[in-house]
C-alpha cells in the first residue's frame, strides 16, 4: 500500500506560476497539471478567472492576488482540490449569476483554507460537495446595502464539511442548507445580516463560535439535532434582532453559550416540533438583552436549567401574551428574583415568578412597546401589586431559582482619569459656586 | 449692575438659601451614586456592559422627581410672594414686571442647574470610573437639565396664572400626575378599549415632554429604538435616530419656553 502512495509522491510535479515561474497564468498551469501535482502561485496580481478541473493542491505564496476586475467569479472549483494561501479580489456583483470568490460543484473533499477574500459578492460558494474542509480565511464582502450583498460562506446540500476559524464579515449571511453533519466552530460573523442562516439539516455542531452585531446571529429551521456550545451571539440590534432563534426544529441542545446586549437573546418559535422530543437550553448566560427568552404561545417541551438571566429588561415574553409554563424551567438564576435562602442550600426558598402587567400588556399589543420603561407602565405594575385583582398570569414559575449566578462575570474594566476628574469637578465647582452665590451683595453688606 | 441682573442675583440666592436647594441636590448626589454604584452597570459579559437596568432606573428616578423638584419651588415663586405681600413691595420699585419675572425665571433655573449638576456629577464620576462612555453621559444629562426646565416653566407659569400658592400647587401637582402617569395610562386605555390608531400614541409620545425625556435616553441608548417595537422602528424610518433626538428636544425646548412666556404674559400686564 505505501509503494504506490510513494510512486504518487514522487510522480506529482510542482508547477510554479509568476514573473520568473514556469507559467505566467494559473489558468496555464492548471491546463498542464497532471492529478496530485503543486502549483505554487509566486507574489503579483493575477487578472484571470481560472477553472479547476484536475484534482491538485494550489499554494499561493504571501501576495499572490486573484483579481476579477468586479466581473464573473474568481475561481471555479471541480475537482478535489486543495486551495491554500491566496487572496481573491474583486468579483462581479450579480446576484443572478452568484458571483463569488470560490464556486465549488461536485468537489468531494475539497480544502480551502489560509486564504483570503475581499470585495467579493459571495465569498466561498460550495454545491452538493461533501466533506469539505473551509479553514481559517477572511472574507470581507463588498461594501454594499445589505439587501446587495452575497452570502460570506455558503454550503448547499454540502453533507459532513467543516467550517472552522473562519473571520467573515460585512456579508449576507452565511448559510447551511440541505447540508448535514457539518462542524462550525471558531468562526468569528460580524456586521452581517444571519450569522448563520440554517435550514433543512440534520446533525450539526456549532462550538466556540462568536455572531458579533449581525441582524440575526443564528437561525435554525426545520432541522433536527444541532448543538451549539460555547457560542457568543452578542449586538443582534434591530426591530427583527435576535441573538440565536429556532423555527419548526426539534433536538436542540444549547449549553454554555452567551447571548448579551441583543434586542432578543434567543427565541423559538414551533420548537420542539415533533410530539414526544425536547429541547435542552443548559447553563447559558442570557443577560442585557431587551427580551431574554421570546417564545411564541404555542412553544413547549423546553428544557431551560442551570441558565443565568442577568439584566435583560424582560426576562422572558410570549408573543401575544400568555404563558410559558409548558416548558420547563428550573435552577436557572434571575437577577431579578426578589426572594432569600434561609436554609443556605444555594436555592432560593420561595419560587421565582414573573408576571408583570405591564409587560403582559406589551406582549400582547405590539404598538404598545412604545411605552416601554416609561413611568406610566411602571405605575400600572404598582397598581397590579396593590390591587391583586389585576394581577396577570405568571409568565414563567422557577421552582427552584439559584442565587448566585453559575458563570462568573469579568471584573470591570480600568477607569478613565479624564472623565472622573472632570465629573468630579462638576460636582464641586457646582457646590462652590452655590455657597458663593448664596452670598449676593458681599459679606460686608 | 443693572436692575435686571440684580434681580437675578437676588433670586440665585435666595433659590440657594432655601432648604430646598440643599436637600435636593442631596438627593439627587445620593440617589445618583447609588444608581451608578449598584445599578448592574458594572459587570463586563463579553466586552458588553448591561446599561439597561441601571438606566431605566435613571430615567425612573429623572422622570418621578426632577419635575416635582422643579415644579414645586417654581410654583411658589410668585404665589408665594404675591401671598406675602413682599411682590406688592418689590414691584413698586424701579423695576418693570417682566424683569421681576425674568429674574425669577433665570434665577430657579439657575439654581436647579446647580443642584442637578452637584447630584449628577457625582454619579457620573462613579458612572464614568465603570466605563460608561462620557459622551453618553453629557448627552442624557443635558435632557435631565432640559426636563427641569420645562417643570420650571410650568411651574412659574401657574404661579403667575394663579391667585394663591395652594392652588397653584394643586395645580401643578395634577399637570405632573397627568404628564407622568394617568394621561399616557388615559392614551394606552383608548388604544386597547377603543381602537385609537397607533400613530396617536406616537404623536403622544412626542407631545408629552415626560415622554419625550424618555424617548431622548431610549435613541441615546439604542438609536434603532428597537426596543420601543414596530412603533419605534416607524419613527426611525420616518425621522432617523438625529431626527428623533431633534424631535425629542425641541418638544422639551418648546415646553421649557411656552408656560414660562405665558405666565410672563399674564403677569407683566398692565393692571
Amino acid at each position: 500500500m505505501i509503494a504506490p502512495l510513494a510512486l504518487a509522491l514522487l510522480q506529482a510535479a510542482v508547477l510554479t506560476v509568476g514573473p520568473t515561474g514556469a507559467f505566467r497564468t494559473v489558468t496555464a498551469a492548471l491546463a498542464a497539471a497532471a492529478p496530485g501535482d503543486t502549483i505554487r502561485v509566486a507574489a503579483g496580481v493575477y487578472r484571470e478567472h481560472p477553472v479547476l478541473t484536475t484534482p491538485v493542491v494550489l499554494i499561493g505564496e504571501p501576495g499572490a492576488i486573484l483579481d476579477g476586475g468586479l466581473a464573473g467569479t474568481l475561481l471555479r472549483v471541480e475537482a478535489p482540490a486543495t486551495i491554500r494561501g491566496l487572496t481573491f479580489r474583486r468579483s462581479g456583483r450579480l446576484q443572478a449569476e452568484e458571483h463569488a470568490g470560490i464556486l465549488a460543484e461536485r468537489a468531494d473533499g475539497l480544502v480551502i483554507e489560509d486564504c483570503r477574500f475581499e470585495e467579493v459578492l459571495f465569498g466561498i460558494y460550495i454545491k452538493e460537495s461533501h466533506g469539505v474542509i473551509i479553514r481559517h480565511n477572511e472574507i470581507i464582502g463588498k461594501d454594499f446595502p445589505v439587501a446587495l450583498r452575497g452570502d460570506g460562506i455558503r454550503l448547499w446540500s454540502s453533507h459532513d464539511g467543516r467550517v472552522e476559524d473562519n473571520h467573515v464579515a460585512r456579508v449576507r449571511d452565511l448559510v447551511i442548507w440541505f447540508s448535514n453533519g457539518t462542524v462550525v466552530r471558531g468562526n468569528v460573523v460580524r456586521d452581517s445580516r444571519y450569522g448563520l442562516h440554517f435550514m433543512y439539516s440534520r446533525d450539526n455542531r456549532f462550538e466556540d463560535n462568536a455572531f458579533l452585531a449581525n441582524h440575526v446571529g443564528a437561525f435554525i429551521m426545520y432541522s433536527q439535532n444541532i448543538t451549539f456550545r460555547n457560542n457568543l451571539f452578542a449586538a443582534a440590534r434591530g426591530t427583527t434582532g435576535r441573538g440565536l432563534g429556532f423555527k419548526d426544529s426539534d433536538g436542540i441542545t444549547a449549553e454554555r453559550n452567551v447571548l448579551v446586549k441583543n434586542a432578543v437573546g434567543l427565541s423559538l418559535d414551533n420548537s420542539p416540533t415533533t410530539a414526544g422530543v425536547r429541547n435542552a437550553f443548559r447553563d447559558n448566560l442570557v443577560a442585557y438583552n431587551d427580551v431574554g427568552v421570546l417564545l411564541l404561545p404555542s412553544v413547549h417541551s423546553n428544557d431551560f436549567v442551570g441558565n443565568a438571566f442577568r439584566d435583560n429588561l424582560v426576562p422572558v415574553r410570549v408573543t401575544g401574551g400568555g404563558t410559558a409554563q409548558r416548558n420547563q424551567w428550573k435552577g436557572n438564576y434571575w437577577s431579578d428574583y426578589a426572594g432569600f435562602d434561609e436554609n443556605r442550600d444555594g436555592v432560593g426558598d420561595t419560587p421565582y415568578r414573573y408576571d408583570r402587567l405591564s409587560d403582559d400588556l406589551l406582549a400582547r399589543h405590539d404598538e404598545l412597546r412604545l411605552f416601554a420603561v416609561s413611568p406610566a407602565t411602571t405605575a400600572l405594575d404598582l397598581l397590579s401589586r396593590v390591587l391583586p385583582l389585576l394581577a396577570p398570569e405568571a409568565i414563567i414559575v422557577d421552582s427552584a431559582p439559584v442565587l448566585q449566578a453559575p458563570r462568573a462575570d469579568a471584573p470591570p474594566r480600568g477607569s478613565r482619569p479624564v472623565g472622573i476628574l472632570l465629573a468630579v469637578g462638576l460636582t464641586v465647582g457646582a457646590g462652590a459656586a452655590a455657597w458663593r452665590l448664596r452670598r449676593p451683595f458681599g459679606r460686608a453688606a | 449692575m443693572t436692575p435686571a441682573a440684580l434681580l437675578v442675583r437676588r433670586e440665585i440666592a435666595t433659590a440657594l438659601r432655601a432648604r430646598w436647594f440643599a436637600a435636593y441636590a442631596a438627593i439627587f448626589l445620593l440617589s445618583g451614586l447609588l444608581l451608578a454604584a449598584v445599578g448592574g452597570g458594572d459587570a463586563l459579559i463579553a466586552g458588553y456592559r448591561g446599561f439597561a437596568r441601571a438606566f431605566a432606573g435613571l430615567v425612573h428616578l429623572a422622570l418621578l422627581f426632577v419635575p416635582l423638584m422643579a415644579l414645586l419651588p417654581a410654583t411658589a415663586a410668585i404665589a408665594d410672594e404675591r401671598e406675602s405681600g413682599a411682590l406688592e413691595y418689590l414691584l413698586a420699585q424701579p423695576v418693570t414686571a417682566t424683569e421681576v419675572y425674568l429674574g425669577k425665571w433665570v434665577g430657579l433655573a439657575a439654581a436647579l442647574g446647580l443642584a442637578l449638576t452637584v447630584g449628577f456629577g457625582a454619579a457620573g464620576a462613579v458612572a464614568v470610573a465603570r466605563g460608561v462612555p462620557p459622551g453618553l453621559l453629557a448627552v442624557l444629562f443635558g435632557q435631565v437639565v432640559l426636563l427641569a426646565l420645562v417643570f420650571v416653566a410650568i411651574g412659574l407659569g401657574l404661579s403667575a396664572l394663579t391667585t394663591s400658592r395652594a392652588r397653584a400647587t394643586t395645580v401643578a401637582v395634577v399637570v405632573w400626575l397627568g404628564l407622568v402617569a394617568l394621561g399616557t395610562l388615559g392614551i394606552l386605555i383608548a388604544f386597547i378599549r377603543w381602537g385609537a390608531p397607533a400613530w396617536a400614541l406616537t404623536v403622544w409620545t412626542f407631545v408629552n415632554p415626560i415622554e419625550a425625556f424618555r424617548l431622548g435616553v431610549v435613541s441615546a441608548l439604542d438609536p434603532d429604538l428597537s426596543l420601543l417595537g414596530p412603533a419605534g422602528a416607524r419613527i426611525v424610518d420616518r425621522v432617523g435616530p438625529y431626527g428623533t433626538n431633534a424631535l425629542a428636544a425641541l418638544s422639551l425646548a418648546l415646553w421649557a419656553l411656552v408656560p414660562g412666556l405665558a405666565g410672563l404674559a399674564v403677569f407683566s400686564r398692565p393692571k
